[in-house]
């Protein structure tokens, strides 16, 4: 858990797709997205929390206090209705993305002159 | 976004519990971090030291979060508002200064929008407000809009309301002499039985009307207090309306006075109205109609109904009230659309003087701010170098500025809501002389509104161009641009001498006006009629002999004489005449023979008319025009022809013999002035021309006019029995007058003491802020006086420039004035000298005061200060 290795503007999507799995705190979001890339995403952690205060704002994630594993007292995230609808959303977005990116790294000569 | 704002507020409005929830969270993460890498083997100490360095700087993300939650320019803006709070409290004499000038404005500003607000924009308290509605048709000949129906289709509305319409109701304003615990005119209004239900107002004793009820009264609040001396057994009393007995049924809730614009005292069905009046019921279109539309309903659809039945009923009209169309408007006060627009035309010019004054007011306030900004110019470059851009800066300039606006629109909204309704009633208390109510002026949240908007557009213009100016010189940020500096403090000093020169011009202007129309309003008071309109009261009914005998029977009454037309409240009555070769205009008055018994006009030459002279082709004339038409002789014997037109009545026309000179009168309208071409036609009570009956009283109290109107109402309870007062009819005519001089003197004294207070205010600040300069001058050997006199110098030229720009520009608007009216006096010393001078005088003074302290500088403190 480093520096951030992620892509400008892909931090949002990631927090979003963490807190669907599931209610969850903050630490427990930053452990989600790193176990799922294994290990290969490092969200830079001081900028995890203005994300998530940024996504309540917008109405896209709410949040409630609770107590953790350990019996600690934490803030669980959660998504809305339209956090929902966003995720998916922009989860479309990305993977048109990366198709579009792959065709033009995949892209032979032979084939444009085509 | 609303739920955003929710967060927002509850961030804001639990400022505590956000910051310490944030701590904690922030702390748990650290904490899970910290088991997570003991879990891996690091020691508690190690463990606590790396998840606080992964972490990172915890203000940051703190900074952040609130960032992200949309407090940070919330923080920014309290800041901002507690800096601007302490800097104006630290200045207070600038502060209260910049606050009365513009709360004085505002209160100025607030009256008028409260009395606007009054009559168009409140609203009755009725249910279904935003769905009332008034009918209006579309005449055929001209497109102009048609506020009354005929009664016919009035009441064939009401009886098939076309389907957009919930209800409709019939209205009509009406007067009729009530005789009750007091006998008086009273206004009300006629209306169909189900006024209250459809309005949804339920009386507060006793009951609305039952449909088709007749004989019934209901009484207004007022009502009940002016003609029942609010008795609390009101319900179930008996009234005389129009010499018919009503028995009182109910009493409306204070708040409701009807839908008209005066206040209703009574309501009658409009069956009974019928019975009253039957020759009111012809074709013309006199009643309102109103209602409520329904739910679904749109106004252009209800029209488009209401079109089909207005050009449908054509056949049955006059061809002057034949309808091409109709429209369905939605009522938002008091007044009818078509009398809002009218309102509208005669506010315009009253808005642009009160205008002045917020400019005048906003001028005085630019320059003081000017001088202030200026004084701050070290603070600012301060700011700058530390790293606040031009943004900031001007923001908070702006900042400051606002809360000077909010302090002066609480001031002001204050100063109005004390004296808007006793301005209101000092204005039109001649109505009440007319037996009409109005209604109270309240001021309320919708005043503030304004009156808060004007102070922020005001602050926002009084404070713009000076913060524009103060910030110049750091366009870039940082350190400050020379060049634009010094160029910055020469545009200062120009803008602050220009605005100076512009409110003590607009002073000026302000001042000979409101002098001038109060000189013609003491021209228009002191102006002698002839007689004396307080024993004198006109009774507007065709008169009979009947009327007559029963007049002079009252103990009050003096004498009578019919009239064709009354003094001071009928004009006209010209005539075309010969006399000699001559052909020339004269105002005929058609008076019985005891006419000026009666209005106690002496006699100058000739004898006095009798009962034979009636018809007798003898006429009496006035001493101004037995000057004009013979002058230098005896008119005594003389002649004047009446030829045949269509202003004589039959058997008029002919030659008469001037048998009689009398003194002169004001014999028409007061503004008339006296008659100069008055010529009296004696003709016997009851002739066509006559139309009513000039009284002579003792004295025209409340008793002597209570039994003149009991007496009326038992002769013809089928009359209107209008009496008039000559002292009401001429206090009615002097009101303009009165309110125009009330208004334009408050206006320009208000403008005096803006521009005095602001010179004084922007003299005090100058002289504050120069005190280096002026110890400088001291220390090297200058005395008090010559610095007195060099910081006076300054002020005494721009008032000099004032002067300059005012007193043209005042005669140019008196010139126009003129052109409009040749009754009015448009020079006047007093005015265009007098009150310029004292504005110089008392200006000089308010520069004097602040300029004497520079004598008490000590030159070694004000250099130590530095």
């Amino acid at each position: 858990m480093a520096s951030s290795n992620l892509l400008p503007g892909t931090l949002d999507l990631l927090v979003l797709k963490a807190v669907s799995l599931g209610a969850e705190h903050g630490y427990g979001v930053l452990q989600r997205i790193q176990r799922a890339s294994k290990g290969a995403l490092a969200v830079e952690q001081g900028a995890l929390y203005p994300a998530l205060f940024r996504l309540e704002s917008q109405g896209f994630i709410e949040a409630e206090w609770g107590v953790s594993g350990n019996n600690r007292k934490a803030k669980f995230y959660r998504l809305t209705r339209t956090g929902r609808a966003k995720l998916l959303r922009d989860q479309g977005d990305w993977r048109r993305m990366v198709e579009a990116m792959q065709s033009v790294l995949d892209a032979t000569r032979a084939e444009l002159l085509a | 976004m609303i739920a955003r704002l929710k967060l927002l507020w509850r961030a804001w409005r639990h400022r505590g519990r956000f910051e310490s929830e944030l701590a904690d969270e922030l702390a748990f993460h650290e904490a899970a971090r910290r088991d997570d890498l003991m879990a891996q083997g690091l020691s508690p100490r190690d463990a606590a030291r790396q998840s606080r360095i992964e972490l990172g700087m915890r203000e940051l993300h703190r900074d952040d979060c609130r960032r992200a939650r949309g407090l940070d320019w919330l923080d920014t803006a309290a800041r901002d508002l507690r800096y601007a709070f302490r800097g104006l409290r630290r200045n207070p004499g600038y502060s209260l200064t910049a606050v009365w000038v513009l709360g004085a404005a505002i209160a100025a500003n607030g009256v008028l929008f409260a009395l606007y607000n009054a009559y168009a924009l409140q609203m009755p308290p009725l249910a279904r407000a935003e769905r009332w509605v008034s009918l209006q048709g579309v005449a055929a000949q001209d497109g102009r809009g048609i506020d009354g129906w005929s009664p016919a289709d009035a009441d064939e509305l009401l009886r098939d309301p076309p389907a957009p319409f919930e209800g409709l109701y019939w209205l009509r304003d009406i007067r009729l002499p009530v005789v009750a615990n007091v006998s008086r005119p009273a206004y009300g209004e006629a209306v169909s039985t189900n006024y209250f239900d459809l309005l949804g107002v339920q009386p507060r004793n006793g009951r609305g009307f039952h449909e088709g009820e007749t004989g019934s009264v209901v009484l207004s609040h007022v009502g009940w207090r002016v003609l029942l001396d609010a008795a609390p057994d009101a319900v179930g009393r008996q009234v005389e309306m129009a010499g018919r007995r009503f028995t009182v049924i109910g009493v409306a809730p204070p708040g409701f006075t009807g839908v008209t614009v005066s206040s209703a005292l009574y309501w009658i069905a409009k069956d009974d109205f019928h019975a009253l009046r039957p020759a009111d019921f012809g074709d013309t279109p006199f009643i309102d109609v109103g209602g409520f539309l329904r739910e679904d309903a749109t106004p252009e659809q209800a029209a488009a109904s209401l079109a089909a039945f207005a050009t449908g009923r054509n056949a049955q009209r006059a061809d002057d009230w034949r309808l091409s169309a109709a429209r369905v408007l939605p009522r938002r006060g008091y007044l009818r659309p078509g009398d809002i627009e009218e309102l509208k035309s005669i506010a315009a010019p009253i808005g642009i003087a009160f205008a002045a004054l917020l400019l005048v007011a906003a001028a005085n306030l630019a320059s003081l701010v000017l001088a202030r900004f200026a004084a701050r110019r070290k603070e600012l470059a301060v700011r700058a170098a530390v790293g606040a851009p031009r943004r900031r800066l001007l923001w908070q300039l702006f900042t400051e500025c606002g809360l000077l606006a909010v302090a002066a629109a609480l001031l002001g909204f204050a100063l109005a809501a004390l004296l808007a309704d006793p301005l209101h009633q000092a204005m039109i208390g001649a109505l009440g002389e007319l037996s009409i109510e109005m209604r109270e002026v309240q001021v309320d949240a919708r005043v503030f509104g304004y009156g808060l908007a004007l102070a922020l557009l005001a602050a926002l213009t009084f404070g713009g161009v000076p913060a524009w100016l103060a910030t110049a010189p750091w366009k870039r940020g940082g350190a400050a641009d020379v060049d634009v500096a010094s160029m910055q403090r020469a545009a200062q000093s120009r803008l602050r001498s220009a605005l100076m020169v512009t409110q003590l011009g607009a002073s000026v202007v302000l001042l000979v006006l409101a002098s001038l129309i109060a000189a013609n309003a003491r021209v228009a008071e002191s102006q002698a009629l002839g007689y004396d309109p307080q024993r004198l009261v006109a009774l507007r009914i065709p008169p009979d002999a009947r009327m007559r005998e029963a007049l002079l029977q009252l103990p009050q009454v003096q004498g009578v004489a019919a009239v064709s037309r009354f003094p001071l409240m009928m004009s006209g009555g010209a005539v075309d005449a010969r006399v000699g070769e001559r052909s020339l205009p004269l105002n005929l008055r058609r008076v019985e023979s005891t006419y000026f018994d009666v209005m106690d006009l002496p006699l100058l030459q000739g004898r006095a008319l009798r009962r034979g002279d009636e018809g007798a082709r003898v006429v009496a004339i006035s001493r101004r025009t037995a000057e004009r038409l013979w002058p230098g002789r005896n008119a005594i014997g003389e002649r004047i022809e009446l030829p045949s037109q269509e202003a004589l009545e039959e058997g008029e026309a002919g030659r008469y013999e001037v048998v009689a000179v009398v003194e002169d009168a004001v014999t028409g309208l007061f503004i008339g002035g006296v008659d100069g071409s008055a010529v009296y036609l004696p003709e016997p009570a009851g002739a066509p021309a006559h139309r009513a009956w000039l009284v002579r009283v003792p004295d025209s109290t409340r008793a002597t006019l209570d039994a003149l109107l009991r007496t009326c109402v038992a002769i013809a309870p089928q009359d209107d029995c209008d009496l008039m007062p000559l002292r009401t009819a001429l206090r009615f005519q002097h009101t303009p007058f009165l309110v125009a001089a009330t208004v334009a003197t408050a206006l320009g004294w208000t403008a005096l003491a803006i521009s005095c207070v602001g010179l004084y205010g922007l003299v005090s600040y100058l002289v504050q802020s120069r005190r280096r300069e002026l110890g400088v001058r001291l220390a090297l050997g200058a005395r008090s006086a010559q610095v007195i006199r060099h910081v006076l110098s300054h002020a005494a030229r721009q008032i000099a420039l004032g002067l300059a720009v005012g007193w043209p520009l005042a005669f140019g608007i008196s010139r126009l004035a003129a052109s409009v009216s040749d009754q009015l006096h448009t020079f006047d010393l007093g005015s265009f000298v007098g009150w310029p001078l004292l504005l110089a005088l008392l200006a000089l003074g308010a520069a004097w005061i602040p300029a004497r302290r520079t004598a008490t500088i000590a030159p070694t403190e004000a250099l130590r200060e530095e």
